[in-house]
This record gives C-alpha cells, structure tokens and sequence, in this order.
C-alpha cells in the first residue's frame, strides 16, 4: 500500500506539489488561500471547485465523469454533497483499502473538525461493514480557522474527505463484490446551521492480487483538505501552563519549517484548553519555535493534555503539519 | 523616650504592614466575588415587562440563551427536554429567563409577538423570554452559543455557566443519555451543596449578534 496518500507527511507532500506546480509558475491555491473565510468557489459545480485546486485539470475532470457514473455513491442534502469514494477501484481480499467520505460545501458554508471550536458540531462517520471487516478510527485533515473572535471554530470550507482505513476480511472470494457502506451526520453552517445526514454505500469489485488506484482520489490526494497532519511520533516536543499561557515548544530537528516559520497555527483537539480565538504567538529560536496559547477561560483546572495539530508554514509557502500529544506541565505552581 | 517612640514607630509600621496585607487579601477577595457576580441588567420581555436581575435576589435564577432557529437548540425543545427543565424548576421557585440576543435580520430574531407564538406552539414554559436585539445583555455574560446557559444563586453569584449537558450534538435522542449540568447544579444548590461542575465550554450555535 505504499502509494495509499493515508498517512503522508504534507512537509513532504508539499515539496511533491511545488514540484508537480512547476514551482514558480503557479501558487498553489489551497495553501494560499485556505484561511480566506470563504474559499473561492464559484458555485459552478462540482467539477469546477475541484480543477481550482487539482494543477491536473484535464485528468481531475475527466475522472469526475467516469467516477461519478460508475461507483460513487453520492448523496445530496441541503448546501452539502456526500459522497463515499475509495483509494482503490477494487478490494484485494486481506489488504487494507482507504476510504473517505468526500463532504462538498455549498460557497459561504462549512462543516467541522472532529474539535468544533467555539460552536458547531463535528461531523460523525458510522461506518458499515460485511462481515469479517473492520475500520480504523477517522482520520481527519487540517482544518481552517471560520468566524471572528471572540467566536472561532474549526471547520472546513469548500470540501473535505475525512477518512478511514478499511480492512476486509481475508477471505473473500475473488470475483465477488464488497460493499462499504456508512452514515454521514454533520451541521453545516453559514450565517445559519443546518443538521444534514446522508446512507452512503460503494460497491467494488474483489480482485485477486492487486488494485488499481482510483484517479479521483488520486487527482484529491495532495489537497490540503484530504491530507493528514504528520502523526510520527516527535521527541523533545513540551508544553507548560505558566499563569493562563501555555508555551508549546518543538525542537526545530522535529519539524525544520520552523525555523523560517511565517504563520503558524494550533488546533487544539479537546474543548477547554485553548482559547480558541485568541492570537497565537510565535518565538523561533535556533533550537526551535515556541508557540504561546491563551488557556481557555473554560478550563476550570489546569488542563492535563495538550493534543491538536500545529500547522507551521513559512514565507516561501512550505508547509508542516504536525500531531501534538503531550502532557501540559504546570510551573506556575503555587 | 527615644526607645518608646521607636516602639511606637515599629507598632505603626506593623500595624500599617498588617492593614495592607489584610486589605489586599480583601481585594483580592473581593475581586474573586465579583467574577462570580452576575451582573446586572434590564430587560423587556415579549408581553412588554422590565425585569430587572436585581430585583430578583433572594430567588435562584437561571439564564438560557435562546434562538428557536438553532439546530441545537431544538434538539432540546423537540426533545422537550428544556420545557420539562422550565416546569420543574419554576415549581421549585426558580425563575427561569430565556434571552434572544439574535439581531434584527439575523436567524433567531422574531418580534415579541411571533416569539410568544413559537413559544406557545413550542409549549415553553420559562418565567419570561426576554428581547436583547442589540445583544448588550448577551456580550456582557458572555453569551457564546445557543443554548449557553447560567445558573445565579439568591446572593446573585453565578454558580453554574455553560453548556446544558455533556452531549455535542443535535440529536434529540442524545439528551436521555446525557449528563445535564443545569439539572445537576440546581439539584445541587438547592440542597445547600456546592456545585460539583460549576463551569464547563458551552456548546450550540453561535449567538447572532
């Protein structure tokens, strides 16, 4: 499964897509454009929303066509398209296939992260499953920062694929079919919320050996919305609460970007920790970067665990996302 | 007599010194009371009333930050789990005040007349359901979400803020599951107990100000 686009590093994918932009000739517009409130989409559909952010227009589109004709299992609800689509156009019996929920935005609408923020709702994933078959947990890319202070979530604009790894059972016959099915709830929200739901199933056929790789995941892949923050586990990453601060710190070995950091920004996973609004500050230093995080005014005892994602990127537009999960030390002791 | 005065001098400075310590204690007292202190306010409710929060000292009162448009807040009115809150409460001489602080234009605003239909239709049942359209009541509690909920004591303390329970979500069927905060610090104080869960982050839609 090497070329499953699950669990890449995007410190290395973005290095892959300025290649793949020809560096200089275009921007990529996802990195540069992701924290506008509302990500441009002109509202002409699917396939135009999506060829604005994949540099492989021609391919991108006709991949939408035959993808759409001949498996996805889509769904439409109020200011929301769901739609179900694999890794792989089929399953090999015993190998693990990634599957995400594609969730398409309505322009000015946005679904959230598995943490809300200061309101909304995390979008749930049930999956269902033949028998013998399991789901890892979901797997959700980086969000972006909707709203004003002091009311901030985190959310996806325009689209997301939140995602699972599927395992099938060993047994399957060759020949035969696999049916993944799921249920979908979310609030998608704009100056409103709307509750949504959609039963999503994809049906792929079991081959023996080996599968192709599906050409619209492929064409999503090395978006910002189906892209995961780096999970490897870092060493040397701490976080104090001094007073209502906490200072996360990352050694620089752990994450280089941050010694030309430009922007940077913590999602907080859990609720009550961060003040989700308030201005993140940012220190590098030759050893590493500092990032100094407002204790939420929610948080009734000093919170225990600092777990999110810190998203680093620098002036020229490379950028890491890295999985926080450490332990918050209290040194303000009194 | 030198060595009197120098006692004396010395008592002063003690005393002084003692008087300051004592005095900051107390500030420092007094500003942790008022960060608990629910402050003040006027408000007309849709039949044309002033309340006013100080005229309610001496009653536990409980604000509930409403929007009938917002999705997780008719999780807990087609639930009926919040009417059901409304009426135990109020019979037990709680004064139960929903607070609209959507602006005119923006989702949750209705005038005073259309708010008592839905409330009537909704079969409401809070003491009064207030109008703040220019949203002053909602930003000087904090109001974040709907519902976004607070729980004042007689002396006018604010011993509970926060969500309504522990369930983030709009599912109506979620509420029978739930830990409901509001119900577990009213139990609570009105038995003469401390609030176990006194604050938590509040959870809904956000206030349409």
């Amino acid at each position: 499964m090497k070329s499953e686009p699950s669990g890449n590093s995007i410190g290395g994918t973005a290095a892959g897509l300025h290649a793949g932009l020809h560096a200089g000739r275009h921007t990529c517009p996802w990195t540069c454009d992701y924290r506008m409130k509302n990500p441009p989409n002109n509202g002409k559909g699917w396939a135009a929303a999506i060829t604005r952010r994949v540099w492989a227009v021609p391919v991108a589109l006709t991949v939408m066509t035959a993808a759409a004709a001949a498996q996805q299992a889509s769904a439409h609800a109020p200011h929301v398209e769901a739609r179900l689509i694999a890794s792989r156009t089929a399953v090999v019996p015993g190998a693990p296939i990634t599957v995400g929920v594609l969730l398409r935005m309505e322009k000015g609408w946005h679904t959230y992260w598995r943490n809300p923020g200061d309101a909304g709702m995390a979008t749930s994933i049930v999956w269902k499953l033949p028998a013998g078959a399991r789901a890892d947990s979901l797997r959700w890319p980086v969000p972006e920062l909707i709203g004003d202070p002091p009311e901030v979530t985190y959310a996806y604009g325009d689209f997301v694929v939140l995602q699972s790894v599927i395992h099938p059972p060993s047994g399957l016959a060759p020949g035969s079919t696999f049916t993944i099915g799921c249920t979908a709830s979310w609030l998608v929200c704009s100056r409103i919320c709307l509750p949504g739901t959609a039963e999503l199933a994809l049906t792929l056929p079991v081959h023996a050996t080996s599968a192709p790789a599906d050409s619209l995941w492929k064409a999503l892949a090395n978006t910002r919305q189906c892209m995961f923050p780096n999970q490897a586990p870092r060493t040397g990453v701490t976080a104090q609460l001094h007073d209502s601060t906490i200072a996360l710190r990352v050694p620089l070995k752990e994450m280089p970007v941050a010694a030309r950091a430009f922007r940077v920004q913590f999602f907080a996973a859990d609720e009550a920790v961060i003040d989700h609004s308030a201005a993140q500050t940012f220190a590098p230093s030759p050893t590493g970067l500092t990032v100094s995080l407002r204790l939420s005014s929610f948080a009734t005892r000093p919170p225990q665990r600092l777990r999110g994602v810190l998203e680093v990127e620098s002036s020229t537009k490379e950028r890491m996302d890295t999985e926080i999960d450490v332990p918050i030390v209290n040194v303000a002791k009194k | 007599m030198r060595s009197n005065i120098r006692t004396w001098i010395a008592v002063v400075l003690v005393a002084a010194a003692a008087g300051l310590i004592i005095g900051t204690a107390f500030i420092t007292r007094t500003a942790q009371a008022d960060d608990a202190l629910a402050p003040d306010f006027t408000l007309t409710d849709i039949h044309g009333t002033q309340y006013r929060l100080a005229d309610l000292k001496g009653k536990f009162v409980v604000l509930e930050w409403l929007n009938f448009d917002c999705p997780f807040v008719q999780k807990h009115y087609n639930s009926h789990n919040m009417q059901n809150l409304q009426r135990t409460y109020r019979d037990k001489g709680v004064v139960w005040l929903s607070i609209v602080s959507s602006a005119a234009g923006k989702e949750g605003y209705y005038s005073p007349d259309a708010l008592n239909e839905i409330a009537q239709k909704r079969e409401a049942a809070p003491t009064a359901i207030l109008m703040d359209s220019d949203g002053k009541v909602g930003k000087l509690y904090g109001a974040r979400t709907t519902p976004h909920m607070f729980v004042i004591d007689p002396k006018g303390e604010i011993v509970y803020k926060g969500a309504i329970d522990d369930r983030r979500s709009t599912n109506p069927d979620d509420v029978k599951e739930a830990k409901n905060y509001v119900a577990a610090a009213l139990d609570e104080v009105l038995n003469g107990k401390p609030v176990t869960v006194a604050a938590t982050q509040p959870y809904g839609c956000s206030v349409k100000y």
